[in-house]
């Protein structure tokens, strides 16, 4: 028995753009996510991301390989009801409330009653919509519209969360809004699995426990992010006060950093501190060079100023 | 089943939004017009036109309605994406279509049967006689046409984009029109494999067209009424399965 909530085999989406002509979308894909993981699917624009979340979703058929969704194969409409979805920029139909939308996708869930709205009176509290809740989405801003989308794909209390660019298009403190909700969701359902897509890797770095990583369709690495960081070689700052100067030294690797002491204490220099610097998430990636990636630095409208 | 009527319920709740009743007050004032119009005419040639014209007004409206309802009501949940928030849900495609069919139907119906009051309210103020059971016959197979239709428009809206769609209803509504009148004026045609397979496949819209009859104050027995409500729910399963299953096998990028 397979416990991985999500088990992609082989998949390959190829995409027919015209006479005779497709485009690949998603080649050779193999993805194992265990349960109870957050999981981050980065890539740049056209790596493959959304393809990928759509194919598991059912909403794309693969043209090769299998995907299994909780041990069921796709697409079934049992995979979907362990699954709540976010999609990316989120839209509703304007002409209902926030809790009325609620109340019609709870019962495509077979949620009634009573129960269903308790459950819809805890999630709007949850996404701090319950002010607006019973007022039409018409008047929502995007924020609140991408955070009443999270709460649709609770109502199930699903086991597996899976969210397309959750951030895209949030200003910065909308994003942070929204990395602090994922948060909570992952402390209300620590059982779930979050499955989430984003080209922004700070999101990444501070949310997920496991990364993958796609471009141009293939998957290039998937493990943990620790993993990940730690494979890289840790960087070292040495402060040294030599002739009531202080210097400070950048080292890389261990090695280097232990030849530097010994030279010190030959010497007779004070080393008044070390520190050492992980590699960020950034670093790791980019040592092999991966284009439209973007920081969250270079993403936000203050950097751009 | 129970998911399809959820769907349903938004589905009139998105059509009353969209003012659908105010296809109903263009009606109105359309037949206002009309009777002023034809206020001149002795009574006999009033009450016949009027009511033909009236009914026609329904006819076309009717048809308006499905195939421009049709591809809007599936259209916006594609074009927009409201359509990914409920197929993520254990919800069918098959399941999805229904909900908006059987949505849109309930609309079509109330907006022909308020088309049906005002009708029979200006005929009234006018001193028009109407003969209720004929008049209620032709709008229940109004109605019955407007169901075909809709099914029929499901199938395009589903497959190509909305001017395609439309375009290719239309076509299909008038050789529903026509077929048999083709066939009466033309025997060769009977003769053709083409032209049988084309019947086979087209609806055949005039069986369900009574106005004249109706205008004469004449009806039909309820037996055929009956007869040709089965024809409609038959036309309307086939044609629903038909999107359905295209439905089901599309890729949805949205």
């Amino acid at each position: 028995m397979n416990t991985a909530d999500i088990l992609i085999q082989g998949v390959s989406k190829q995409f027919r753009t015209g006479l005779g002509k497709s485009k690949i979308g998603v080649q050779n894909l193999n993805l194992e996510v265990p349960k109870g993981q957050v999981v981050g699917l980065l890539g740049p624009n056209g790596s493959g991301k959304s393809t990928t979340i759509k194919m598991i979703l059912g909403f794309l058929r693969p043209t090769r390989g299998i995907i299994w969704v909780c041990g069921h194969q796709v697409p079934s409409q049992i995979t979907r009801s362990f699954i709540g979805y976010l999609p990316e920029n989120p839209r509703f139909p304007k002409f209902l409330s926030g809790r009325s939308l609620l109340t019609f996708y709870g019962k495509l869930l077979s949620l009634s009653g009573k129960e269903l709205e308790k459950r819809i009176d805890f999630l709007l509290d949850l996404v701090n919509l319950k002010a607006a809740g019973d007022e039409k989405v018409q008047g929502y801003s995007k924020g609140m519209t991408q955070r009443l989308a999270i709460a649709q794909a609770l109502i199930n209390k699903p086991r597996l969360l899976i969210f397309d660019e959750p951030m895209s298009g949030l200003d910065p403190l909308g994003r942070k809004d929204i990395r602090s909700l994922i948060g909570r969701i992952h402390s209300e359902l620590p059982e779930a699995t979050i499955f989430f897509s984003s080209h922004i890797l700070e999101d990444i770095e501070q949310l997920c426990s496991m990364v993958a990583l796609l471009k141009k369709g293939q998957l290039q690495t998937f493990c943990t992010i620790d993993e990940l960081l730690k494979s890289e070689i840790q960087r070292f700052e040495v402060s040294v006060r030599h002739s009531k100067e202080t210097e400070i030294k950048t080292l890389t690797g261990t090695d280097e950093l232990i030849a530097y002491l010994n030279e010190s204490k030959s010497k007779g220099f004070l080393v008044s501190g070390i520190n050492s610097q992980r590699k960020t998430l950034e670093e790791a990636l980019f040592r092999d060079g991966h284009p439209g990636i973007k920081t969250a630095r270079t993403n936000s409208p203050e950097a751009q100023t | 089943m129970r998911k399809a009527i959820s769907i349903s319920l938004i589905t009139v709740k998105e059509l009353l939004h969209e003012r659908v009743f105010y296809l109903i007050g263009g009606f109105a004032l359309l037949a206002v017009g009309l009777s002023l119009l034809l206020g001149d005419l002795t009574y006999a040639e009033q009450s016949k036109i009027t009511l033909d014209f009236l009914l026609a007004g329904i006819e076309l409206t009717n048809l308006l309605f499905s195939v421009f309802m049709g591809i809007t009501l599936l259209h916006r949940e594609l074009n927009l994406g409201w359509i990914a928030m409920v197929l993520s849900k254990p919800v069918s495609r098959t399941s999805f279509l229904m909900g908006k069919f059987l949505g849109q139907t309930f609309v079509q119906g109330l907006v022909i049967l308020m088309m049906g009051l005002l009708t029979w309210g200006l005929c009234s103020m006018n001193e028009i006689v109407i003969a209720p059971k004929s008049l209620f016959q032709s709008l229940l197979l109004m109605f019955f046409e407007g169901m075909i239709m809709s099914s029929v428009v499901y199938i395009f809206a589903v497959n190509l984009g909305a001017l395609l769609a439309a375009a290719s209803s239309l076509i299909v509504y008038a050789l529903g029109n026509l077929t048999e009148g083709a066939e009466k004026t033309n025997q060769a045609l009977q003769q053709s494999s083409l032209w049988t397979v084309l019947k086979a496949v087209i609806p055949n819209f005039r069986m369900l067209n009574m106005k004249t009859l109706a205008a004469y104050g004449l009806s039909i027995e309820w037996n055929l009424v009956g007869i040709l409500f089965l024809y409609t729910i038959v036309c309307c399963l086939i044609y629903f399965t038909a999107a359905a299953v295209t439905f089901s096998r599309r890729d949805i990028f949205t």
